[in-house]
């Protein structure tokens, strides 16, 4: 499908520099730099240890997460358009949380908990029809993903406003208030690049077409279910942390194979720093450019991701 | 005879024009309070949602909330005159295409609110009732500024915690705040609520937080959320009817505020 730039070994340590070098530039950028060695004083010290680290590792593991749950459904679904979005767990997920948030206005864990209440529901809905196929499910998750969008536009018209205020933050996808710890993120990050790994010899049979891979013994059905639950939890782990960021988990694993070629071993570590690196690089765009003031960091991912995207479309056929 | 008939000629013309007196809808809670202040109550039809204040205001019919307004039961009520806040409210467009006339009040200034009174006092005939409105809050706004004495302390308006959600230039609480001595460390941003991040209202120093609207529970965290960043800034907060509707309460709201900044300052600096 694609031409590589560079031999995968050697595209992925760059890749792993690049995105090394970028989170120290990013942690240290913003309002004023702060060498996390020399910070001046304690309130800079405070400001690079509790905010602006902890904010660029969250941004990192969210991005990493949405664009290997995006390879996955790519691979999955057998289509390009596939992103972590598409079989509705977004939409369940802010349904969920949604609700959670009016029933339980005062606690703070009820957004989350809620979020991933309802991002469980959607995927289990959609595990229903894991053995459809891919073309089948695909439309599945369409028409269930309509079904949710429907769900929470009637909870935000019945619910009462007071009740949404927290929903609406959340829903403009928000790095800073991300209820999961950074820690925790990243161990998601790193089970699913693990996972990826695992399972790349099989994906990348699946590349072929269903008929080829279960020629080559590759056992379908339960790599299919694997892969949904699997990329769904992904998603849901995302989605709780920061709302939904749009276009990383669709473009990443593309950028990812134009630059280091398809195969799986290579493309999900390369999805997994891509992604990241995106995410991080636009959240310190969002809270840098209008600075005392935010940008959604969603705005920037596409406004950033785009241009590149196009660029290696044109330039790498 | 003749002299008769024109007589009742122009009894029959004159009637139903003192009659027609207008039917308005209040589709925002400022807008109901200012038509009450200046006496155009009786003449409120239909309001928002959201309007409480005064007790009267609480039985109108509700023909919007804060996103919409309902065509079909608005038209019902025959309005003549519709306030809104905000000039893309969903809906207005029809109540426009059948004759309803619609005044757009956006107040980004404490002035703005009383030229907006005024306004309306014209648009519905109750000129003098508005009048003495205004008045009265003028004599309020120049008794909270004899007593906004010093140089303006700079605080922090926290309209929403997560994410966090602030006021800038262009709106009227910014303007509210100078008046009553104090300075918005986001009042130079064009926009009128911004987002912002914890690092920057650090970086910005200010000298208090303002929580509108907040319980008590609530005001307990958000303190203990801003000790570990700023310690020692007084927290508190202000009734948020009062001071986030701009209508003829503000200068209660401005009123409150000023009086709680200034014990804070007191306590905050009295060992100095």
């Amino acid at each position: 499908m694609y031409m590589r730039l560079a031999r995968p070994a050697f595209a992925l340590t760059g890749l792993l520099v690049l995105t090394l070098v970028l989170l120290a530039v990013a942690a240290s950028s913003g309002a004023g730099w702060i060498n996390p060695w020399h910070p001046g004083d304690a309130t800079s010290a405070a400001i690079y240890w509790q905010l602006r680290l902890p904010r660029v590792l969250t941004a990192f593991a969210v991005g990493g997460l949405l664009a290997v749950a995006g390879a996955w459904f790519q691979v999955m679904l057998q289509n390009p358009l596939a992103e972590p979005y598409i079989l509705g767990v977004a939409g369940s997920a802010a349904s969920g949380a949604v609700a959670a948030s009016a029933v339980f206005p005062a606690s703070a864990w009820a957004m989350p908990a809620g979020a991933f209440a309802g991002a469980s529901l959607g995927i289990a809905v959609v595990g229903l029809f894991a053995s459809l196929g891919p073309a089948r499910l695909l439309l599945a998750g369409v028409v269930l993903a309509a079904f949710w969008a429907a769900v929470l536009a009637l909870l935000l018209t019945l619910l009462p406003a007071r009740a949404l205020g927290r929903a609406f933050g959340w829903m403009l996808g928000d790095i800073a208030s991300s209820p999961l710890s950074p820690t925790l993120l990243l161990a998601a990050l790193a089970v699913s690049v693990l996972a990826g790994l695992w399972l790349s010899v099989s994906l990348d049979r699946l590349l072929l077409g269903e008929m080829q891979a279960r020629a080559l013994g590759v056992p379908i059905r339960r790599l299919h279910l694997g892969l949904l639950l699997g990329a769904s939890a992904m998603t849901a782990v995302a989605v709780t942390a920061a709302g939904t960021i749009g276009f990383v988990g669709l473009v990443v694993p593309h950028l990812v194979r134009m630059l280091i070629g398809p195969m799986h071993r290579w493309l999900i570590p390369g999805a997994a720093l891509a992604g990241g690196a995106l995410l991080v690089v636009a959240d310190t765009a969002a809270r840098t450019v209008v600075a005392p003031a935010e940008l959604p960091v969603g705005v920037l991912t596409a406004l950033l991701g785009v241009p590149v995207f196009l660029f290696l479309l044109v330039h790498r056929r | 005879m003749m002299r008769l008939w024109l007589a009742l000629l122009c009894l029959l013309a004159w009637v139903p024009a003192a009659r027609a007196e207008a039917r308005v809808l209040a589709l925002t809670p400022a807008a109901c309070e200012m038509l009450y202040a200046i006496g155009a109550g009786p003449e409120i039809v239909g309001a928002s949602e959201h309007c409480d204040y005064p007790s009267a205001a609480r039985r109108l019919p509700r023909v919007a909330d804060y996103r919409r307004l309902f065509v079909e039961p608005a038209l019902r009520l025959k309005p003549t005159l519709a306030v809104t806040g905000a000039a893309d409210l969903a809906g207005l467009a029809s109540l426009r295409a059948a004759g309803v006339r619609v005044m757009l009040v956006h107040p980004v200034s404490v002035r703005d609110v009383l030229d907006a009174m005024q306004a309306l006092g014209e648009a519905t005939g109750h000129a003098a009732g508005a009048g003495r409105a205004v008045a009265a809050m003028r004599r309020r706004l120049a008794r909270i500024a004899a007593a906004a004495t010093g140089p303006p302390m700079p605080v922090f308006y926290e309209d929403w915690s997560q994410p966090l959600l602030t006021e800038g230039g262009s709106s009227f609480i910014t303007d509210a705040l100078a008046r009553i001595g104090a300075r918005n460390v986001f009042g130079a941003m064009p926009m009128e609520t911004l987002r912002t991040s914890v690092e920057e209202v650090v970086r910005a120093r200010p000298q208090a937080i303002i929580v509108p609207g907040a319980t008590p529970a609530m005001l307990a965290k958000r303190r203990a959320f801003w000790r570990r960043w700023l310690p020692g800034v007084p927290v508190l907060s202000v009734d948020a009817n009062l001071m986030q509707r701009p209508g003829p309460r503000l200068v209660d709201g401005m009123a409150e505020l000023q009086r709680r900044l200034q014990q804070a300052d007191g306590h905050v600096h009295a060992p100095r």
